[in-house]
């Protein structure tokens, strides 16, 4: 498939791989702790010793951007992880299984889904308090509806074809057939889903990290650190500017990376 | 007077839809009216009151300030000054006092204002059915023993003498309010004998407005026909407002933002010497804090310049483990003592900790500065080996569920005169000692001294117990913080007042 | 309307409403089981022992749970959905009053999204597909999209309010007494959730068009000799249509949670900044308020896009 990939698909991978590599760095690359306060003084501007300058604790902020890229990718990551595994299997599941349970799954995941998003997070964070763990489980489970019935239409798609029915006449058994005949054809679909979520998750625990329902201290979150930098952007913009490109860059590269694969996934179906 | 929520806000938005139709401004906003636009720096929603027995934060005390007055207020140097009385005197043993109240003032309804609705304002603080928390304020008053000695005096009997009881009524919660009110008046619509009356103030609904007491018994003013009160908790929010002209005085600046406003012709900035306080708060009943030497060696880890800098960005004074700072009466003069990591460590080595302690330190965003306390304590607190674990509690709990409850927590505490700011946290049994420290001594210098007429002796009595604070108690008190506020620089007549609660929005006007 | 039709939606309104009870009664439990003390919240600090019982008993929070909702949930049947426990007022004016200034910005926002980015997606598709200008348009569509819309909202008021002065910084409706000052003061905030939306609903509309324009049908049309524009509007246009009313309608949708940040961002008192608040008081018959009808309004949202859908693409009708 990588053959086919779009040029610009192949840039925002690479980004990706980039960002992933240096999160799982950051502790060797980064200069400073995240959390070292007063390495430098307050607000300084950008230097050699301090790349994008330091926040109003003197803490080095490219250092805590590097962490806070560790955080996002495992937050967001692991919330998507679990919405695309729960959400693909029964998704394919109901797609091969049709009858009863699916219509009553199916209803129950649109009553699910008519709540907005965004307030069940904040019930739930508001009233619990706020954990990584938490966070990571509510979006997870939030994303897991949508997941669920994305992937039940691709498996409904590809059932109807020949091959399945001739696997089935073949009597092959169910597994055999997700295994063999079903995933192979989904996986395109899946790699959307698991890459265009990434994006929206990492959007979705970084506007709780700014509502203040973010993971506490001392994980640095980068919307934890726009909100803490944007009180004092006079004395310095790099605290909220320096998080907020990143992330802009590191979701734009997934949706670029979701668009090729679509493409390819698209002209695959034709 | 004040209309329900859904009236006034659809007739807003209709205005506001006509006006879009109809393109034509507001008739009423085009007169001559001088509206007086303050912004405080916090949001209460729907918690606003207006009645003072329930104000808890910036906005109700800023609101209190508006509509009623007290008998006596403090001034900058926290000695209590005539306002709705005009003089006081104890008996001989300082337990009766008998205050001569200002005659020729009138509520903002007409009606005159008389000894009457003195003891009824105290009576219901003091009605435990009522359930204020001034009643803690104010234990040393007994309810049966205030009585209207005729139309303009009035008695107070005490439990027990207090020599300075006149500055201990000068509080957030003695607002004089007319007799015969209810609760539910009170929070929305009360009448009391301030410079303006409410016009309109729901809670949860922004601006709330006023408007002059025809009434008011000062001659002259206000000089304003109309003040607008809302919150801004956004800092950098707050100050964009103040620089766009969208409000006129900002009564809480971010002391980190004021590099934007200095040197700005449109704006003035004030700024007072407050002992508003800083610092980490320990259960001295608890372990490891019961042992006075780890408490002694977490005051000797701290580097209090440090949190000057970066919690109020030098605006304030380092403080020595003491509420009272050494401008203040009763204040110490002792230089602060330098940090010491060594013998922070041989305190530890000898209360049994010899490779260092692991401490869980609670912190939050409820107020600005807490965060950065936490993280700096971690920080200075490793060389002699304290493990710091922070806990960051969400800001909406922290005063309900975490302050008083938890071992180790960052605290602040807002400036008051000497025996307030070290009775309320540091008796034994006190509502809020947050410190759990119980020493007998502490609790009979404070008590002798509030009976004692001799002005110097009284000093010498709160100094030895200051003394003993820092020596045994388990708050690490680290900085005062200035206040500052901001007005428009054509607005006069504001002054801030170290205690933040406390305004007078009588003598401010506006030039066109 | 056809009778499936009919069916059809009378089956999706049983189901909204089978939702909304739903609802409720999640956001009660929710709030039930989880800790949380209104009086200490509301009294704050300065909380006595004496000061809480007395309060606790003035708010009735000794009574079960079932009681409370189910008295609730009858007074809501009526109209009357209960007294907030802080405002010790009733909860329906309050909703009423932030829900209508969040229509106002919402409604503007929507309004002026629409055209604007369906005409940029027909921009776009009337161009050479990955020419100069369709690659313009899709790359600020595609940053719209990934730039979260509250650091959008702090750089448009950090650089158009704080440092040109142009426009207000805080949305503070109540100041804006005439036709531009509404304007002025609503248009940080409705240009903040237009990037988000129009992003969205631009690359939906050019996927959309350059999917018809491949297609048979207008390979045919185009064959037959037909003028472009005429291809574009009278025979692409229709059909990438329902794709885009989708893409509008979810955006509808996302608004309902997309505004809440920017009525924090901007100090504006919607809906969303009302349930916010209400969370940390623990507030529990205004946040049931509030979850109710901003459900309701996305619940609505969605069956009106799917109905719009199904209307549109007559091969889904017949079925």
């Amino acid at each position: 498939m990588a053959r086919r990939l779009s040029r610009t698909a192949l840039f925002g991978a690479a980004v990706v791989v980039v960002y992933a590599a240096l999160s799982i760095a950051a502790p060797w690359l980064a200069p400073h702790a995240p959390d070292e306060v007063f390495a430098g003084g307050a607000f300084e501007p950008p230097s050699g010793a301090f790349w994008f300058g330091t926040d109003s604790l003197g803490r080095d902020v490219l250092s805590r951007v590097l962490f806070g890229g560790r955080t996002v990718l495992l937050m967001a990551g692991s919330a998507t992880a679990i919405s695309v595994a729960i959400g693909g299997a029964l998704g394919m599941l109901l797609g091969l299984r049709r009858g009863l349970a699916d219509q009553v799954v199916m209803r129950l995941i649109d009553i699910v889904m008519s709540v907005p998003p965004i307030i069940f997070a904040l019930l739930l964070i508001g009233a619990l308090g706020p954990s990584a763990l938490l966070i990571i489980v509510v979006v997870g489970l939030l994303f897991t509806p949508n997941v669920t019935r994305v992937m039940r239409a691709a498996t409904l798609a590809v059932v109807g074809e020949d091959f399945v029915l001739a696997a089935r006449a073949r009597g092959e058994s169910g597994a055999a057939i997700v295994l063999r005949e079903l995933l192979p054809n989904v996986a395109g679909t899946l790699l959307i889903e698991f890459s265009i979520r990434t994006g929206f998750a990492t959007i979705f625990i970084s506007g709780l990290g700014f509502l203040g329902f973010g993971a506490p201290p001392p994980t640095p979150d980068w919307g934890v650190m726009i909100n803490e930098g944007r009180s004092t952007m006079d004395a310095s913009i790099w605290p909220v500017v320096a998080p907020a490109v990143c992330m802009a860059l590191l979701v734009t590269s997934l949706n670029l990376f979701t668009d090729g694969v679509a493409r390819v996934v698209d002209r695959a179906a034709r | 007077m004040t209309k329900p929520g859904i009236g006034v806000i659809s007739r807003r938005l209709l205005l506001a839809g006509t006006a879009v139709l109809a393109s034509a401004p507001r008739p009423f906003a085009a007169t001559a009216t001088k509206t007086l636009r303050l912004a405080t720096g916090e949001t209460d929603g729907v918690k606003g009151t207006l009645d003072p027995a329930f104000g808890n934060n910036d906005n109700d005390a800023a609101r209190a300030s508006l509509v009623f007055e007290r008998l006596v207020i403090p001034d900058a140097s926290f000695s209590p000054q005539p306002q709705l009385a005009v003089s006081w005197k104890p008996d001989e043993t300082g337990q009766v006092w008998t205050f001569a109240l200002r005659t020729g003032v009138a509520f903002q309804d007409g009606t005159p204002f008389t000894a009457n609705d003195v003891v009824y304002t105290y009576r219901r603080l003091l009605d435990p059915k009522l359930g204020s928390p001034a009643a803690a304020a104010l234990s040393q008053v007994d309810p049966d023993g205030i009585r209207a000695v005729d139309d303009h005096t009035v008695e107070f009997k005490l439990r027990s003498p207090a020599v300075e009881f006149p500055l201990l009524i000068a509080n957030r919660f003695t607002y004089i309010v007319k007799a015969g009110q209810t609760s539910e008046q009170l929070r929305a619509a009360g009448i009391g004998t301030g410079p303006f009356r409410v016009e309109h103030f729901v809670p949860g609904e922004e601006p709330s407005v006023y408007v002059r007491n025809e009434h008011y018994w000062q001659p002259g003013r206000p000089h304003v026909d109309r003040v607008e009160l809302r919150g801004i908790a956004e800092e950098s929010s707050r100050v964009a407002a103040l620089l766009a002209n969208q409000v006129d005085i900002v009564l809480e600046l971010p002391l980190r933002s004021l590099q934007r406003l200095e040197g700005n012709k449109d704006v003035t900035i004030q700024s007072a010497r407050t002992s508003d306080w800083y610092g980490l708060a320990a259960f001295s009943d608890v372990p490891p804090f019961d042992d006075v030497r780890v408490r002694q060696a977490l005051k000797l880890v701290v580097n209090r310049e440090q949190y000057l800098r970066a919690v109020v960005g030098g605006h304030g004074a380092v403080a020595d483990d003491t509420p009272v700072p050494p401008w203040q009466k009763y204040g110490l003069q002792d230089a602060p003592r330098p940090p010491d990591i060594a013998a922070a460590k041989k305190l530890l080595a000898e209360a049994g900790h010899p490779d260092g302690i692991d401490l869980e330190l609670y912190t939050s965003a409820a107020d600005s500065g807490l965060l950065e306390i936490a993280a700096l304590f971690q920080a200075q607190a490793a060389p002699a080996g304290i493990r710091v674990t922070i806990n960051k509690a969400p800001a909406a709990d922290y005063w309900s569920n975490v302050w008083l409850k938890k071992p180790f927590l960052v605290t602040n505490w807002n400036a008051r005169a000497a025996d307030e700011a070290l009775a309320l946290p540091f008796l034994s049994t006190g509502e809020w000692n947050e410190t759990h420290w119980r020493n007998k001594e502490f609790d009979a210098l404070i008590f002798e001294a509030r009976k004692t007429l001799d002005d110097a002796k009284r000093g010498e009595l709160y100094a030895k117990a200051q003394r003993l604070l820092q020596q045994d108690g388990g708050a690490i008190i680290l900085i005062y913080a200035d206040t500052v506020g901001a007005s428009r620089a054509n607005v006069h007549g504001y002054r801030i007042h170290p205690q933040k609660i406390n305004h007078d929005f009588s003598d401010v006007s506006i030039d066109t | 309307m056809s009778r499936p039709l009919a069916r059809l939606i009378g089956t999706r309104l049983l189901l909204s409403l089978l939702s909304l009870f739903a609802v409720s009664v999640i956001v009660f439990a929710v709030m039930e089981a989880l800790p949380g003390d209104t009086a200490q919240r509301i009294l704050g600090r300065d909380a006595t022992a004496q000061a809480l019982t007395v309060m606790r008993a003035q708010l009735h929070l000794e009574r079960p749970a079932i009681e409370r909702y189910g008295d609730w949930l009858t007074g809501v049947l009526h109209g009357d959905f209960g007294t907030s426990l802080v405002a010790r007022r009733p909860v329906l004016p309050y909703i009423t009053a932030h829900f209508s200034y969040s229509l106002l910005l919402a409604g503007i926002a929507l309004a002026l999204h629409i055209p604007f980015s369906v005409g940029l997606g027909l921009l776009g598709a009337a161009t050479r597909r990955d020419g100069p200008i369709d690659s313009t348009i899709s790359a600020a569509a595609l940053l719209g999209m990934s730039v979260p819309e509250f650091v959008i909202g702090i750089f448009l008021v950090s650089i158009l309010a704080t440092t040109l002065g142009w426009f207000p910084p805080l949305a503070l409706i109540d100041q804006a007494h005439s036709v531009p000052a509404v304007v002025s003061t609503l248009f940080l905030p409705v240009l903040t959730l237009n990037f988000a939306m129009t992003a969205y609903v631009l690359r939906q509309t050019r996927n959309a068009m350059f999917d018809v324009l491949r297609s048979d049908y207008v390979r045919m049309a185009t064959l037959r000799g037909l003028p472009r524009r005429h291809v574009l509007l009278r025979h692409a246009l229709p059909n990438a249509l329902a794709p885009a009313i989708n893409a509008i309608a979810l955006n509808a949708g996302w608004l309902v949670g997309g505004v809440v940040v920017v009525e924090v961002v901007f100090n504006y008192p919607g809906l969303g900044r009302l349930l916010v608040e209400s969370i940390s008081f623990h507030d529990v018959p205004m946040i049931q308020g509030s979850a109710l009808v901003l459900s309701a309004t996305y619940i609505a949202i969605n069956l009106a896009a799917d109905v719009a859908t199904m209307l549109l693409t007559p091969k889904l009708r017949v079925r």
